[in-house]
């Protein structure tokens, strides 16, 4: 297989599984010979996942290909940290041909390391270290010198600099713990960066389950605990337009619901309010999600009341209320709770 | 700057809410904060959690970078973001809106009496982000309360919403049975009436205004004989649209109308026998029936679903955003239908 086909087939695999990465989230890289067209010999390739998309389903026409050579000499015009979102354009001059994907920020990364794979991920286990207050101590007891621990820096040329030295300064290791962001591993072959990233994934994954304390969000709050299914549904229904509304100040959104098991617990134990206010935990998350969400603190059943035009269905605990009234009635306001609204913003 | 307004909303008991420009976006937001839950869990477990500053996240989500990231994403269609319900998708002139608004961008519920009906033309857009299938008999207001609850269950909301759903039984006043009427009525008078108060609770909990289209018929307008309980159901749903295109006002909600006429191909009505008795009265083919009502227009064409389909796309597409309590005739031109 080819060094091309190689990398898509380790890239679907990495992305198919969201325990390694979130969605369009991470990079992978592999480098080789291809043949430069206007001299008709040899050239040193970086072949490199370009910006926007998702790794499971990465293509060829996903990629960035870029001259080793050229990507390699921009450490001499290199400015410096204050600038270094500058080099983000100066790709396009390290391009091999017009083909390709749009280079994205990570690309220094991948060409600056000395190793000829290297994959860039988001894993929630890697993650989980990486946000870490000890997540120093914590990498070097869990991994010894295998997987070094580099603080938070935006992702960028000079984090690409950095972690290229902490292999440098490093030779067993095969990956990084990016503070705040996620991880970075490396290998010789393909196959070798495949198995390194799975590696720090499932050791750092291994390491929570023996070590971690249990109900790491605290107990269960009574009144938060998940109202049964039927109660939860049209309860949500009820709140939905209100909230697409607040949500919608800026632009017209649309909204998903969801209430899977995780949310539903996280939301029950008494942890919640505090951790949600610190916000989401990678740097990827935030142009989708905003920096934190809003908690909507809601009093415990029976139901918060609305004003007139209150349908049959409102009020769970006394059946059907009487209609609605004439249209001489002013439009009422709706009020999301009769309780307490926290805004964690 | 971007606004205060969250992109995630959590609320125990009940669950999460995410929001984005279109469903998809939506709903990788929202697992992107399950990611963040797993993260904190992890690090709660081993550690305490600890994020990076508050001025690096500012950084990030302002970083000129990602801005030109965002503006490399394709521009938003006209119905980006607009969450539309049709009834009476499953066939006709009603899967021809729905195909259109989702066309154009917007995200549709395809409501129909008939599950396989909606299921398939649900299927022929393709997409669950897109569009997806109802059931729901507009008679029954359990089930038009229910398909409400559905659309904004799985939209997070709603804004666009077309009373399409009809049928025609066009007899001799003294042929016309009390089922006749009643059926008519039940679909067409109070169907449209039971989808407009439910949707307007949720339009005006939005507060983002909306529209609200009736498709009613040039015979809501025009008086001829055999057709005493269609076109009395269909000057109810008429007189709706100016009666509510009154009361929804002051909530930014546009109620308005359109008048087709002679939609043969393709449509419901026209099936089931009733095309064939109507090309018997006038001594054609059935196949010409189409042909045959054109001729009698003052522009001479045949009039499509996708015609009906244009005008409530004209409607809605934001050129539009001051006229309501009006009726646009879709008939090629019926001067004994104009409005006065």
């Amino acid at each position: 297989m080819s060094t091309v086909e190689d990398l898509i087939g380790r890239s679907n695999r990495l992305g198919a599984d969201r325990g390694n990465t979130n969605y369009a989230g991470g990079n992978t890289s592999a480098k080789g010979a291809g043949t430069d067209p206007v001299t008709g010999g040899p050239v040193d390739l970086l072949w490199v996942k370009g910006s926007g998309g998702d790794l499971g389903t990465l293509t060829e026409a996903g990629l960035a290909v870029l001259r080793l050579d050229r990507l390699r000499a921009l450490t001499g015009v290199y400015p410096g940290v204050e600038r270094e979102d500058e080099m983000v354009a100066v790709f396009d001059y390290c391009l091999h041909g017009r083909g390709g994907a749009a280079p994205s920020i990570d690309t220094a990364m991948h060409g600056l390391v000395d190793a000829a794979h290297v994959d860039h991920l988001h894993p929630d286990a890697g993650i989980a270290f990486a946000t870490a207050a000890d997540g120093e101590a914590l990498t070097k007891e869990c991994f010894g010198d295998r997987v070094v621990w580099l603080p938070w820096r935006r992702p960028g040329f000079q984090l690409g600099l950095d972690i290229a030295a902490a292999k440098a300064a490093h030779p067993r290791a095969v990956g990084v713990i990016l503070g705040g962001h996620g991880i970075t591993a490396w290998g010789n072959t393909s196959a070798e960066c495949e198995a390194n990233s799975l590696e720090i994934i499932r050791t750092a994954q291994a390491f929570i389950d023996e070590r971690g304390r249990p109900e790491p969000f605290g107990p269960t709050i009574d009144g938060y605990t998940p109202l049964p299914e039927p109660e939860r549904h049209a309860r949500a229904a009820a709140l939905a337009p209100l909230l697409r509304g607040l949500a919608s100040t800026d632009r017209r959104q649309v909204g998903h619901y969801t209430d899977t098991s995780v949310v539903l617990d996280f939301l029950a134990r008494a942890e919640h309010p505090r951790l949600a206010a610190l916000g989401t935990s990678c740097p990827d998350h935030f142009l989708r999600t905003k920096v934190r969400p809003l908690v909507l603190d809601l009093p415990p059943p029976p139901p918060w009341t609305r004003s007139k035009n209150a349908s049959p269905n409102y009020t769970p605990s006394t059946g059907p209320t009487t209609p609605p009234t004439t249209s001489n009635t002013p439009p009422p306001t709706a009020h999301p709770c009769g309780g307490r609204t926290r805004r964690s913003c | 700057m971007r606004g205060a307004d969250p992109a995630i909303v959590l609320i125990p008991g009940i669950g999460m809410f995410s929001y984005g420009t279109n469903k998809q976006t939506a709903r990788v937001a929202g697992e992107f904060y399950l990611n963040a839950i797993n993260v904190m869990a992890g690090a709660h477990a081993i550690s305490t959690y600890q994020p990076i500053s508050e001025a690096e996240k500012f950084r990030i989500e302002y970083w000129t970078l990602e801005e030109a990231k965002l503006q490399r994403l394709p521009k938003p269609k006209p119905l980006t973001a607009r969450i539309a319900l049709v009834t009476g998708a499953g066939s006709g002139i009603g899967r021809a809106i729905a195909h259109r608004l989702a066309a154009e961008g917007a995200c549709v519920v395809i409501a129909d009496r008939n599950p396989h009906s909606a299921a398939t033309v649900a299927a022929e857009i393709g997409d669950t982000d897109i569009a997806i299938p109802v059931t729901v008999d507009v008679t029954d207001t359990a089930a038009v309360q229910h398909a409400i609850q559905q659309t904004v269950l799985a939209f997070g909301g709603i804004d666009l919403i077309v009373n399409n759903a009809g049928l025609s039984i066009s007899k001799p006043l003294l042929q016309t049975t009390d089922g006749d009427w009643d059926l008519q009525h039940n679909v067409m008078a109070r169907g449209s009436f039971l989808v407009s108060r439910e949707a307007a609770r949720a339009l005006i909990d939005q507060n983002m205004g909306g529209d609200i289209i009736y498709i009613t018929s040039k015979n809501s307008v025009f008086a001829g004989p055999n057709n005493i309980a269609y076109g009395a159901a269909k000057a109810d749903q008429a007189h709706q649209v100016r009666l509510l295109a009154a009361e929804l006002g002051p909530h930014r909600i546009r109620v308005n109308g359109i008048n087709p006429d002679g939609v043969v191909q393709g449509s419901g009505i026209f099936t089931s026998g009733w095309g064939a008795q109507r090309a018997a009265t006038y001594g054609i083919p059935e196949n010409q029936l189409s042909a045959f009502y054109a001729q009698r227009t003052l522009l001479k064409q045949e009039t499509l679903p996708e015609h009906v389909a244009n005008a409530v796309y004209a409607l809605t597409a934001g050129d539009l955003t001051h006229t309501t309590g009006l009726h646009i005739p879709v008939d090629a031109g019926v001067a004994a239908a104009f409005l006065r």
